[in-house]
């Protein structure tokens, strides 16, 4: 990840740990921000070798003191990134990202976690597959699934997922 | 016959999973308003604050 012509530069986190391997981090305009892995096995309930190993990315502000819209902050990505890679530490491990939509932002949020992944140094690394899901009152709600591009599980790993977009999205 | 209950199977297994990642997405954004109370989240918020007041900015060489 560390370039030494090029050093990434991001914001300082600490990972907490718990039950939702959480992680935190503080930016320039004292935003705290908490990603957490939560275990979400039941995904691959017909892949017992990668149930363990998956995980819901989930990214909040849980303080903001000057109670302001969040800016655009250029620190973001290699700070996301940095985060994802510490905890990519095994080759099975699979990560889901689900873009909420309840506040019909969720497209632009989607564009931007596309956008750090595309373009951070480490994305070669990793295979990342979108779906969008159609929800019966026709708001669509967006996940990607990110593997390491050595798990040995990948291809079924990304075959399920995507199987799950085509039977959700069937007429009903 | 057979095959179109399959599918019909598979369609409400992939509603039922889309709908448990939908419902967890929405749990996690519930839980994040109630973070900071969390006494091991407040101590790691402080150990950055003060570790971001010493360098002089929270930004690192990751």
């Amino acid at each position: 990840m560390q370039n030494e012509e090029h050093p990434l530069l991001g914001y300082d986190f600490e990972f907490l740990g718990g039950l939702d391997n959480s992680y935190y981090f503080i930016t320039k305009n004292e935003i705290v921000y908490e990603v957490k892995f939560k275990t979400s096995g039941y995904v691959f309930d017909k892949l017992p070798a990668i149930q363990s190993h998956t995980f819901e990315f989930i990214i909040e502000v849980i303080e903001n003191p000057k109670g302001t819209a969040v800016p655009f902050d250029n620190m973001m990505r290699n700070t996301v990134a940095a985060i994802i890679l510490d905890f990519f530490n095994h080759d099975k491990t699979v990560v889901i990202y689900v873009c909420d939509t309840s506040d019909a932002r969720g497209m632009a949020r989607f564009r931007k976690f596309n956008s750090w992944f595309s373009t951070h140094p480490a994305a070669a690394k990793f295979s990342k597959h979108d779906i969008g899901l159609m929800e019966v009152n026709e708001t669509p709600f967006f996940a990607s699934i990110i593997t390491r591009i050595d798990n040995p599980l990948g291809r079924q790993v990304v075959w399920q997922f995507l199987e799950l977009a085509t039977q959700y999205n069937q007429p009903k | 016959m057979e095959t179109k209950i399959n599918a019909e199977q598979s369609s409400l297994e992939a509603q039922e999973l889309a709908k448990k990642l939908i419902a967890s997405k929405k749990k996690a954004h519930e839980e994040a308003k109630y973070a900071m109370q969390n006494p091991q989240v407040q101590e790691v918020v402080q150990r950055l604050k003060k570790r971001n007041a010493e360098r002089g900015t929270p930004i690192i060489r990751l």
